[in-house]
Formats: structure tokens, sequence, C-alpha cells
């Protein structure tokens, strides 16, 4: 899903200012950094109204210090990527009670090619 | 011996339209395309895969106020961004071909609407287009629309009370999707995959209405075929063929009497800038020194709102449904120089970067997940697309950054004008004023963005102030043409494939008649 030249994720709207590995990877990188900084734990740690709080500041670019690409960027992009598995996906229509109706059925998983 | 008489690079709406047209002429036609080969049966319905047709050739480096982005814009493989294009085909008003010369402002084009317009017919015969010449009165002269207009869903007929109860006026949209079934494509099913890609035809993508002709008059299509630079003769005065690099990664270069450039507004410059040699030092075709300038994009602003009632935003077409253009005129009056489209009732998914999720960007995690419960069934929209001057400002240049080829990228600068600031404030506050007439509880707009890239490589009739003729070819190398919405000096504030069509129908009727190959 990374790798060009078809890579699905949102990165490939941001035109690859970093190849999209390398992307991620100090993203999320950043994103662990900060969060230990800030609250002593890994985002898989913290409460539900800390990390809450925590994507509020990466939102607005309030994470200081800060060591990654820009924090708007990051928030967009893995909040795009969020969305997709969430919301990108016939299961997600179901849900919300909206017809998929697609021409041609994409494949279940998403990510299956 | 030449291979091919003419060589085209780019396989898009232009691409295509002048292979077929070019092709059945006569002309021995290869068409070279950056991107891989598609096929109408590949086009998955989702907003995730659909993202294998926005561009993904070398990186575009953006930068300005208001940065454009061609990753969104641009397609990859064959059939350009027409095939993941949302269809909204409108004319250019007659005032926007004169600019320059009504309100001291802008660019004027070198031809006239009239000289435009037996090709927008002739195009919009060919292509099919649905609407109502009638009721869109605002619409230029010329035929009527050979197809009834699309049906209006709840999300449309609720938006349009708010404009009727402002004493405002909506039309259906022209659109380039069969309302019925035309030239052997079937009508439209109203599903909102148009962004996806349309397998079924309905909507007019280069493969289904072009890809019959270039196969019937035998024009090669070569895929993963990136185009290098454009080569001369030993005068410098004659195109004489391209090189390009194949998905082997071998170079080989293709001999052709007529080359044109079709690989949409960013890349078509930096070929150009890329291809200098001794006689074309500043890069080809650019004696004027106007390759890349003027390169400008529409601003653009998205009205949401939400209503007690379900808007069955699911249904209909990724363009809209309704169009209104009561603000396009150009009046200098207001205090500023610029004009408006609304295209109103899109159909709306869930995600991607038009989706519903990203109407409301500030929201994530559990209010987002209650957002979206609610504008899943009760979301309406619409958008503003408003006219950006021509600025030199504005421009593609080569970046120091280079592609695996080792060519320098495309770094592209772009920031809205103050009119068109002053032109999107206007709409933003007009817009709220519809959604709250039609009875919205919740009205927002989203924040300005950039829509469309034209200019870059702008026609011209004066060679020191322009880079092609009226014709798309270039002033300083005979029979290297130009195609696409690259060729604009102006915008108006309509989508511009209709135009760049119409302008291509043009040049194939030129070079089949006048130039000898």
């Amino acid at each position: 899903m990374l790798e060009r030249p078809d890579p699905l994720l949102g990165y490939r709207f941001t035109g690859f200012t970093l190849p999209a590995r390398e992307f991620y990877r100090a993203s999320l990188g950043a994103i662990e950094k900060a969060c230990a900084r800030h609250y002593g734990a890994s985002t898989g740690e913290i409460s539900a109204v800390e990390l809450e709080r925590f994507v509020r500041k990466l939102a607005h670019a309030q994470l200081q210090p800060w060591d990654g690409p820009p924090q708007a960027l990051v928030y967009f992009v893995l909040r795009n990527d969020a969305i997709d598995a969430a919301y990108g996906v016939p299961d997600a229509y179901a849900s919300l009670q909206i017809p998929y109706m697609a021409h041609i059925e994409p494949p279940r998983p998403w990510w299956r090619p | 011996m030449s291979d091919a008489d003419v060589v085209i690079v780019g396989s898009g709406a232009t691409g295509s339209l002048l292979a077929a047209h070019l092709g059945t002429s006569g002309r021995r036609v290869i068409v070279l395309e950056s991107g891989p080969a598609r096929r109408l049966d590949q086009l998955v319905s989702s907003t995730i895969w659909s993202r294998r047709l926005k561009w993904g050739g070398a990186p575009v480096r953006t930068e300005g106020a208001n940065p454009v982005v061609p990753s969104f814009e641009a397609g990859w493989g064959t059939g350009g961004s027409a095939l993941h294009h949302y269809a909204c085909w409108f004319r250019l008003h007659p005032e926007d071909f004169e600019m320059a010369s009504r309100y001291g402002k802008g660019l004027d084009w070198p031809l006239a609407y009239d000289e435009l317009r037996p090709f927008y017919d002739s195009v919009q015969r060919e292509v099919g287009l649905s609407g109502d010449a009638k009721l869109e009165v605002w619409r230029p002269r010329g035929a009527p629309y050979p197809m009834p207009p699309q049906p209006v869903f709840a999300q449309g007929e609720i938006i349009a009370r708010g404009f009727a109860k402002l004493g405002e006026r909506v039309a259906p949209l022209p659109m380039a999707i069969n309302s019925v079934a035309y030239d052997g494509r079937p009508p439209c099913i109203q599903d909102g995959w148009c962004d996806a890609g349309c397998p079924t035809g309905a909507l007019a993508n280069p493969i289904a209405v072009y890809g019959p002709a270039m196969r019937k008059a035998g024009v090669q299509l070569i895929n993963d075929a990136t185009v290098t630079r454009v080569l001369t003769d030993a005068t410098g005065r004659r195109v004489a063929g391209v090189d390009y690099v194949d998905a082997q990664g071998t170079m080989r270069t293709v001999r052709a009497s007529v080359v044109i450039l079709a690989a949409f507004a960013v890349q078509n410059p930096r070929i150009l800038l890329n291809s200098g040699n001794a006689r074309h030092p500043k890069g080809l075709a650019n004696s004027s020194g106007l390759v890349g300038r003027y390169f400008t994009s529409h601003g653009a602003v998205n009205l949401y709102g939400l209503f007690p009632e379900r808007t069955d935003n699911h249904m209909g077409r990724s363009g809209g449904q309704l169009v209104s253009q009561d603000h396009y005129a150009k009046d200098p009056k207001r205090g500023y120089l610029s004009g408006y489209t609304w295209r109103i009732g899109n159909a709306l998914k869930l995600a991607d970067l038009a989706g519903i999720a990203n109407s409301r960007g500030d929201l994530f995690g559990a209010a987002l997940n209650e957002f979206m419960k609610r504008a899943a069934q009760h979301l309406a929209t619409m958008s503003a697309l408003v006219e950006n001057l021509p600025s030199l400002e504005n421009r593609i240049e080569l970046s120091a950054d280079k592609d695996s080829h080792g060519l320098p990228l495309a770094r592209v600068v772009h920031s809205l004008g103050e009119d068109a600031r002053k032109c999107l404030e206007a709409a933003t506050e007009a817009g709220r004023k519809i959604f709250t007439a039609a009875g919205a509880t919740e009205v927002w707009a989203a924040p300005l963005r950039t829509e469309h890239l034209t200019g870059g490589t702008i026609m011209g009739s004066d060679p020191a102030k322009s880079v092609t003729d009226g014709y798309g070819q270039t002033h300083d190398v005979a029979n290297l043409f130009i195609a696409g919405p690259g060729l604009f000096p102006t915008s108006g504030a309509v989508n511009p494939t209709f135009t760049a069509a119409a302008l291509a129908a043009r040049t194939a009727q030129y070079i089949a008649r006048e130039v000898r190959t």
C-alpha cells in the first residue's frame, strides 16, 4: 500500500515530499516521542481523554518540541488513513444505512490486491 | 523515415481526442502515456482504490500562498485525469476571451467565443452532453444539448429551495454523463462513483469515448512511456520527435513530423523546459520566457449544511446536480474583477478528500463518529468556483530536485490574487445565506482551496507575449503543438475540460487540413 507507482494511502495526495515509508516512519516516531515526553507513556497506554487532548495539539501544531514532518501534514495524512479504514469500506456504509451501490465491488479486506 | 506522422504525449481528454481525430483522418499516430494501461473493467467502486487513478508520476513541488494539488487533479494511466474527472462540462462565456480588451485586466485570447463555438457544438455531439439549454439562462450561444438533463434528488431540491427564496436561479448541471443511452453507451445509474472512474461508460471518459475510434484507426498507444525531451531538427525551427524512457527503463526515440504535448498543465511546461538545446537555451518554445508563466488555478470554497430532512446525498453524480451562474458576469463596480459558478448537490462518499468526513477536518475520534451518523443522512453541499486572473508570478519552473531519470522536477508556485480572494469572500457569504434560507440547522464553509490547472503554455497572437498561436502550435518550433487547459490565457469560472476539448478539436482539424506529414 506504500510503494509506488500505485500507493493507496492518503500520503499520495501530498505530492511525495519524502518517500512514503520514510514519511510514515518519521511521523509515527515523532508522535511516540512527543507522547512519551508529555505523558511518560505510549499512545496505546494513555487514557482516551489524554489521547484526544494529544491529537488536538497535533492538529494545531502545538506539540513542542517536535522532531518530525510538519504536524499539520502528519495530522491530515494519518487522520485520512484512519478514515479510509473506518469509513472507506462497504461495511461502514451498511452501518450508517447508506447503500454502497458498487459498479465493481472492491476487494475484502480492502488491502487485498 | 519517421516512425509516425504524429506523436502525442498523454492519453487524457485532449490527447485521446486528437489521436482519434487524426488517426481517423489517415495520419499514423503514436500516443505515449507515462502511466500504466487502464481498462474500464478495472475501475473498482472504492474511494481507496480510486487513488490508483490519481497522479503517480514524478513528484511535483508545490509552493505559494494557495498551492495547487496536482496529485489530486492529474491522472495516472490511460485516460489521464479525465478517467476520474467529474464531467462538469461548461462553455466559457464570450467575455472570458476578451478580459484585457474589455476590463483592462487579465489577458485576451487569440480567438473569440464565436470561433470556438462550432467546436463546442461538434464535441458535445461526439462526447454526449446532458443538460437543459433553455433553463441554463447564462449559457452562451450554441446548439442545444443532445441529451435531456440528469435527474435531481432530494439534496438538489433542498438547496434549490434556498436559491428560490433569495430570488436566484438554478438549472440542471451540464454534464458529459449520459442521461439516456447515447452512442452505444448506457445511461448513468446515479450512484456517485464518478471519481473512482465510471466502468459502464455512462461518464464520457476517454477510454469509453475515443478508445474504439483509436483502435479502429490503428493508433498505437504505448503505456509506461515517460517522455523526457522534445527533439528538433538541426535548425531548431522544426520539431523532429521525442525521447522517452520505456517500461524497462530503456531510452528510446520516436521520430515524427508532428509532436503534440497533451501531458496536462504541469508536465507540458516541464518537458519544454527540460528540452533546451543550443538553439533554445531557455527551453524549447520559450523565446518569450513565458513557458510555465501565467499558470492559474481557480479559487474554490465548499459550503456545507445539515438539514432536518434526509438529503440522500449518496445519490447523483460527484460533480453535482444543479448550477447557478447568477454571479458569473464580471462587474468591476463590485470592487473586484471576478465571478463564480455554483455547482450544487454533489454526490458524497463517506471517505476521501471530497468525502463527508473531510467536510469537518477538525473532527476525530468520538466527535467524528457522532458527526458521521448525522451527516450521512442529512448533509448537503455546494461549491463556488471562482475566477483567478492570470499573474506572471504564478509559475511552473524547474526544481533543483530530480526524478529517477535525472530530470529536474516541476516546481509550481501559485497564489490567488486579490480579486479572487474578494470574490471568494462574497461567494462564501452568499452561500451561507442560501443554505440558511433553505432551512439548514448548521452551516459552515470549508477552508478556501484551489481547483483545476490552467495556463503555463498560453496561446496568443503576439509571439513575444505567448507560447503558442490560436491553434496551439508553438511560435518558435514548427509542428510542435500543445493541447489541454495549459493553453488558456484566462480561466473563466468554470471547469476547463469542455473548452480544452473544443480547442483540441480545432487543433486536430488544423493539422489534418494544413500540416504536411
